[in-house]
């Protein structure tokens, strides 16, 4: 008689990946608990210079104040992001998904990797006092606009930075509807509305609250955009809050006491956020089937509401990318590129950018194979620790580093280090979901044929399982990297005059009101990052194309 | 021989499966029985993909029940998705030789003329994308020949195929079920097959 100490059924769970997985999340939980452990004590109450001394001077009500402000301006961004992508959805998979104009829903992705620096630099060359927008009123007699700061700037910025993002989502989402159901549609004539109904809306309903959520956890941890387009104590939030306190005020005891504030609300967001298992990340992976056309598509209503949707989101999107483009081509790009700045800032960028990218697919292609064969029991493990990591945001993160280090070692000094290391823990969550839900697929449809086949370890990483996911490893490669290059979180609070990287380079020059050097800045650095993002991607393409030997 | 003796699988509480037979060397034995009636079940529990809770199962006297799946000597044909897709049809049989079996260039040559009996001449440096679901399914029946482990499992693999084509499957099945002295169990729905391929056939009934 057999006995349930075969190994059988676990005939795929071989090799070192659970253990490894394991030691990895085992990890990254520690280190997180470890920077939490800092902030909680220097907000210990035994201090006499601490954290109940300083509330208690009045400083909770200004807690109070920058926490509301936070969740307001990421409630509405989130509002405003889902109301634009919505509709746009919509017309895009009426119009451009099955036309020749496909490839602009290519460039709404540019979004979704450009460097905020970078954004807000277009941004402002088009929303701006001096942007396109008010020279054309200007030159028809108009006033122009007044200048972009504040809540509305915030707003504008983060609707163009997330609104792409959902639209990724709900697209992929619209996509999957099998082929069938625009078949019947078509047959049956259903209305716009009945169509909507019946056949997007059931696809759409269950993506909105896991995208939203997210997109609010974006916004909520929302760093650069603030500190450039913020403004006044009225328009702050917990991250800037954090970085204020710690780089200006020297406040300690207020920089861990807002981290542990800002902590506290991630962690409620990302259990929620667990509870809906974003399809989101994953789905923002290109992938598209084709719709058929259907009756009323041609209705000059239709078309006039389905262009002026696609041109207004256009224009959010691409009038930012363009005003860079034509801003940063000048004599100064020449001038820019000779800068010594600029050659250690690249180099600092680069170094940091591809170590990160390597590091966190690397990280999340080990935790995704462990938790596809470790049991159901073990997978929550996986999932908190690269979870912790979006509740645990850069400056959080940051700064419980350097409360940990400030005494062993000049953290100055090792800025670099934390710098990679940050910018791999913040991207390890997007990593994770891109490549974890494929690894999931190849592992239910691949185990057993593998296993029978004797295709085990690394014959079938290199044969069968690297071929396979060689897109989501170059997608999530490529999103790293440019996550990575266009950070400017922890930068800000470790960058010196020693150690610099091009988004902090492209601020200060901002901030010292060098638009024309800022502006050609800003264009090297969009070019950079879609070189890296398009290296990684088509790198990838190309070696899942290679010729593979399977005979050695 | 292929020995089941009182070999059992729980589902669950209210689903569990036992199985006895027996297969010779050389012989097809077809399973057929209604859906649910646990004939894939029985095929994995062969394979090594599930753990029974009981019995026993021998390849010869050798108890297959302490071996990995990829130790035992099988090869199973799934229904679907027996392909890598990524890979050509030619590199999709000869990866199922195992790390430790080099290429031969007779080999190569037996390939080449199992894809030519099967009707996928001119195939080989075909993708699984570029050829029909009848056509995957045939190459990973010229897999499952080349391998030549003496016990063959068809989960449905023909299920697919028109009738003229599954003949033609049939008849490298028999030609090589006897000139590699296999065993194979093979699941199928359709009472032509077991008359044209001649063999045996079991009924699975719930009790």
């Amino acid at each position: 008689m057999a006995n349930s100490s075969y190994p059988i059924a676990s005939c795929w769970k071989n090799g070192a990946y659970v253990p490894l997985g394991m030691l990895a999340a085992a990890v990254l939980i520690l280190m997180a608990l470890t920077a939490i452990g800092g902030l909680l004590g220097v907000g210990a109450p035994a201090r006499p210079e601490g954290l109940n001394m300083s509330l208690l001077s009045g400083d909770l009500s200004r807690v109070a104040r920058v926490a509301g402000f936070t969740f307001w301006q990421a409630s509405l961004s989130a509002l405003l992001s889902l109301l634009v992508a919505l509709p746009v959805a919509i017309s895009f998979l009426r119009r451009i998904l099955t036309s020749r104009f496909k490839n602009l829903n290519s460039l709404s992705f540019l979004a979704i990797v450009m460097p905020t620096t970078v954004a807000v630099s277009g941004l402002l060359g088009v929303w701006g006092q001096n942007g396109v927008i008010s020279h054309l009123l200007r030159a028809i007699g108009a006033n122009g606009l007044s200048p972009i700061y504040g809540l509305g700037a915030v707003l504008l910025a983060h609707v163009f930075f997330n609104a792409p993002l959902m639209l990724r989502v709900f697209l992929s989402g619209l996509s999957s509807i099998p082929a069938a159901q625009w078949r019947l549609a078509a047959q049956w004539g259903l209305s716009d509305w009945q169509r909507f109904k019946l056949i997007e809306w059931p696809v759409l309903k269950p993506l909105i609250p896991g995208v939203v959520t997210i997109v609010f956890l974006l916004c909520f941890t929302s760093f650069s955009l603030i500190l450039m387009l913020g403004g006044g104590p009225g328009v702050t939030t917990l991250e800037l809050s954090i970085y204020t306190a710690l780089r200006f005020e020297f406040d300690m005891p207020m920089a861990a006491f807002l981290s542990l504030v800002q902590l506290t609300i991630c962690t409620v967001l990302v259990a929620i956020l667990a509870r809906f298992d974003a399809t989101g990340m994953a789905a923002i992976a290109p992938s598209y089937s084709k719709r058929l056309s259907q009756p009323g598509d041609t209705s000059h209503f239709a078309v006039l509401l389905d262009g002026g949707v696609i041109a207004a989101f256009l224009l959010l999107a691409l009038a930012p990318i363009a005003s860079i483009v034509v801003g940063g081509i000048s004599s100064n790009l020449l001038n820019v590129i000779g800068w010594p700045a600029f050659h250690r800032a690249l180099l600092s960028s680069l170094i940091i950018a591809i170590a990160s990218a390597l590091l966190a697919t690397a990280l999340a292609t080990l935790m995704a194979a462990a938790r596809v064969r470790v049991g159901s029991a073990g997978k929550w493990v996986f999932d908190l620790a690269v979870s912790l990591y979006l509740a645990v945001s850069a400056i959080v993160l940051g700064t419980g580093i350097f409360v940990l280090l400030r005494d062993l070692v000049d953290v100055f000094f090792i800025a670099p280090f934390i710098l990679l290391m940050a910018n791999m823990l913040v991207a390890l969550p997007f990593s994770y979901r891109i490549i974890q839900g494929k690894m999931a697929m190849l592992a239910q449809s691949q185990d057993k044929l593998c296993s029978s086949l004797d295709l085990r370890g690394w014959r079938r990483f290199r044969l069968i399982t690297f071929p396979a996911l060689a897109p989501e490893l170059g997608f999530a490669a490529g999103l790293s990297a440019a996550l990575s290059i266009g950070d400017m979180t922890v930068i800000a609070l470790f960058g010196s005059q020693q150690f610099q990287t091009l988004p902090w380079l492209l601020y200060q020059t901002m901030g010292r009101y060098r638009a024309e050097d800022a502006a050609a800045l800003a264009l090297l650095l969009l070019v950079l990052t879609l070189l890296l993002f398009g290296g990684f991607v088509k790198g990838a393409a190309l070696l899942r194309r290679r010729q593979i030997d399977v005979t050695d | 021989m292929l020995q089941i003796e009182g070999l059992s699988f729980n589902w669950s509480e209210d689903l569990h499966f036992t199985y006895g037979l027996s297969i010779a060397r050389g012989e097809i034995l077809a399973l057929q029985g209604p859906s649910g009636v646990g004939k894939t079940t029985l095929l994995e529990l062969i394979a090594g993909f599930q753990t029974p809770t009981a019995g026993k199962l021998t390849w010869d006297d050798i108890d297959l029940l302490t071996l990995q799946p990829w130790q035992r000597p099988v090869t199973t044909v799934f229904q679907a998705d027996n392909l890598f897709a990524h890979l050509t049809c030619l590199n999709n049989v000869i990866v199922g030789l195992g790390p430790k079996e080099k290429m031969r260039p007779n080999l190569l040559n037996q390939i080449h003329d199992y894809f030519a009996q099967l009707g996928l001449a001119g195939l080989q440096q075909r993708m699984p994308s570029q050829i029909s679901g009848g056509q995957q399914q045939r190459v990973a029946l010229v897999r499952a020949l080349i391998r030549a482990r003496p016990i063959l499992l068809l989960d449905e693999s023909f299920s697919a195929l028109d009738w003229e084509m599954r003949q033609e499957c049939f008849d490298a099945l028999k030609t090589v079920v006897k000139s590699h002295n296999m065993a194979a169990l093979l699941v199928s729905h359709d009472s032509r097959d077991t008359a044209y391929l001649g063999c045996g056939e079991l009924r699975l009934t719930l009790l």
